[in-house]
């Protein structure tokens, strides 16, 4: 009965600019999370959402946030010094034990959940490739960052469709022997390589996105078909061969009121 | 000599006496028949009103020393949507209880009308929800007038069982009586109680999303035993315990106040979703230990 889940309230110590609509907030916190798992970030009064950690140190860790709703417009408001509370890190992470080899796929507001694991990885000193993916060339975010840590960045931007980055993707992964693929971004391109994966038999975890309310597997929000598992604490990490257990897959989620919405 | 965990509430056979509450999980059929195949009894699925309702802002669930506070607001599809969702409810290889809310009494009427064809066991309508305003006791459900009034609604639409909760709080044997005269089939006792609050001192802000909320867990849980007792001894309809129970033991002892089945909510977040079958085995046990067959002998038991 010692299971408290309350935020933990720090002041934000930096904001980053890194692209259009794209603002990192620095917590002095020591967070411990693995690669691929994230918390739930309290704007106080406001609300709750999930976000993916985008980096961490022994003493500090960074959120990267797109600017897309109401709750990130007031997020972008906020200055330093300025308090937000946390719970986690949660969920399920990226396995990259023992690899020599990965590729690593981030797609626009994405790209900060495996910018996690490149910065774990080459600790490692496993050898990453990256594909930065963005819809324009100002959501390419995070180049200079994962260059320094001496990552291969690729980046390809076009309107709607990842076609560019999609040729990238199949390119490397033909003239390459990875052992492991990672990747968040649309859920379209994940289902893409997903499905190429298998078909090449490569280890391949992706993080998906589902409307995530509570954070520890309760209120039931981002249960998905047809397993009815809880995807805050069963996912967001799952690997290729779960993917496609889950029918819902590349073809609808469930909004907040638990509608279905296709992709 | 094995235990028999059997039970039977309103007609409907449970494999074990443990179901999963409303408000926990349940949004979809999916989620319910895994609650299902992790050992649940039954389920009741989240509460259905006739329109779409996003719920309150997050957080909306929050724990502390002992235990739970939520503040949900009845986030779900609307009837219509729901009617999809959980078309076939027998699928979820268990006895399945459609919990609607309304706020007029056509709603629970409208609920109805529109899932009468999924298959479901029976109702559930909780007169007691402490934090969604024009709901529960927020609401002015939580009285005898009402209770009568809602439950005869359902009873005249109906041909399944209907089950009323209550609140914790207050007015509980009243209002479980005037819904037993007004024909009800079985009280689930109860919701949460409170509502509680608690505040974030470095931001001088309640974590809550809309402030307060309903208090559940090991806190709630001696307050929920004793409703169970009051009520047994005031009306002859079955009653569910729900509140606070979070292993074996607990379940027996709500067993021993009066009831003939038990919900959980907050220990799927102690001890997972396999907590179903855990207090299963726990309970067993301790049946066993006392010399007892069966769970439905040990129903009452304290009352002496």
């Amino acid at each position: 009965m010692d299971k408290i889940t309350q935020p933990t309230v720090l002041p934000i110590v930096d904001i980053i600019n890194e692209g259009k609509d794209y603002k990192t907030f620095v917590f002095n916190f020591n967070l411990n999370a693995k690669p691929g798992q994230y918390v739930m970030l309290w704007i106080p009064g406001v609300d709750l959402k999930p976000f993916s950690v985008a980096w961490q140190t022994d003493s500090q860790f960074g959120l990267t946030v797109l600017k897309i709703g109401e709750f990130t417009s007031k997020l972008f408001e906020l200055k330093k010094g300025d308090k937000l509370g946390f719970t986690g890190p949660y969920g399920t992470y990226y396995d990259f034990e023992n690899k020599k080899k990965i590729l690593l796929v981030g797609g626009g507001s994405g790209s900060p959940s495996v910018t996690c694991l490149a910065q774990a990885a080459r600790k490692e000193n496993i050898e990453v490739d990256f594909i930065l993916a963005a819809k324009t060339k100002e959501g390419i975010i995070y180049e200079d960052w994962l260059t320094k840590q001496k990552v291969n960045v690729y980046h390809r931007f076009q309107n709607n469709k990842y076609q560019r980055a999609w040729n990238l993707i199949t390119d490397l992964i033909n003239n390459n022997d990875y052992d492991g693929i990672y990747a968040c971004g649309p859920e379209l391109l994940l289902k893409r390589l997903v499905d190429l994966s298998l078909e090449k038999d490569i280890f391949c975890q992706i993080s998906m996105e589902r409307y995530m309310k509570c954070g520890i597997g309760i209120c039931g929000k981002c249960c998905v078909d047809p397993l009815g598992i809880c995807l805050c604490e069963a996912g967001p990490v799952v690997n290729n061969h779960s993917a496609i257990q889950i029918t819902e897959f590349g073809q609808y989620h469930r909004n907040s009121s638990g509608q279905k919405v296709d992709f | 000599m094995s235990i028999s965990l059997k039970t039977t509430i309103t007609g409907i056979k449970l494999g074990n006496p443990t179901m999963l509450a409303s408000g926990v999980l349940g949004v979809t059929k999916a989620s319910l028949a895994n609650v299902i195949k992790s050992g649940a009894g039954g389920v009741v699925t989240k509460s259905i009103s006739v329109n779409p309702r996003e719920g309150h802002r997050a957080p909306i669930i929050i724990t502390y020393e002992a235990g739970m506070l939520n503040a949900v607001g009845y986030s779900n599809p609307g009837s219509i949507k729901a009617k999809d969702e959980f078309c076939k409810i027998d699928e979820v290889g268990g006895p399945a209880i459609l919990s609607i809310i309304g706020q007029e009494i056509d709603d629970f009427k409208k609920v109805w009308a529109e899932l009468k064809n999924c298959g479901f066991n029976a109702i559930e309508v909780p007169l007691s929800c402490p934090h969604t305003p024009g709901y529960g006791t927020m609401g002015g459900q939580h009285t005898p007038e009402m209770a009568a009034k809602i439950t005869e609604t359902l009873k005249n639409a109906a041909d399944i069982p209907v089950w009323i909760k209550l609140s914790p709080n207050e007015n509980l044997v009243a209002v479980g009586k005037a819904a037993e005269a007004a024909g009800a089939d079985a009280i689930v006792a109860g919701n949460s109680m409170g509502p509680g609050m608690v505040i974030d001192v470095k931001t001088a802000t309640p974590i809550l999303g809309f402030g307060m909320g309903g208090v559940s867990g090991p806190a709630l849980r001696p307050i929920a035993v004793r409703c169970v007792f009051d009520l047994y001894k005031a009306v002859k309809i079955p009653i569910i315990g729900c509140g606070g129970i979070s292993n074996g033991k607990d379940m027996v002892e709500m067993f021993m106040a009066g009831a003939s089945a038990i919900q959980l909510g907050t220990a799927v977040y102690y001890r997972g979703v396999g907590v179903f079958k855990k207090i299963c085995d726990e309970a067993e046990g301790i049946l066993k230990e006392n010399n007892y067959k069966k769970i439905i002998d040990v129903i009452g038991k304290a009352h002496g």
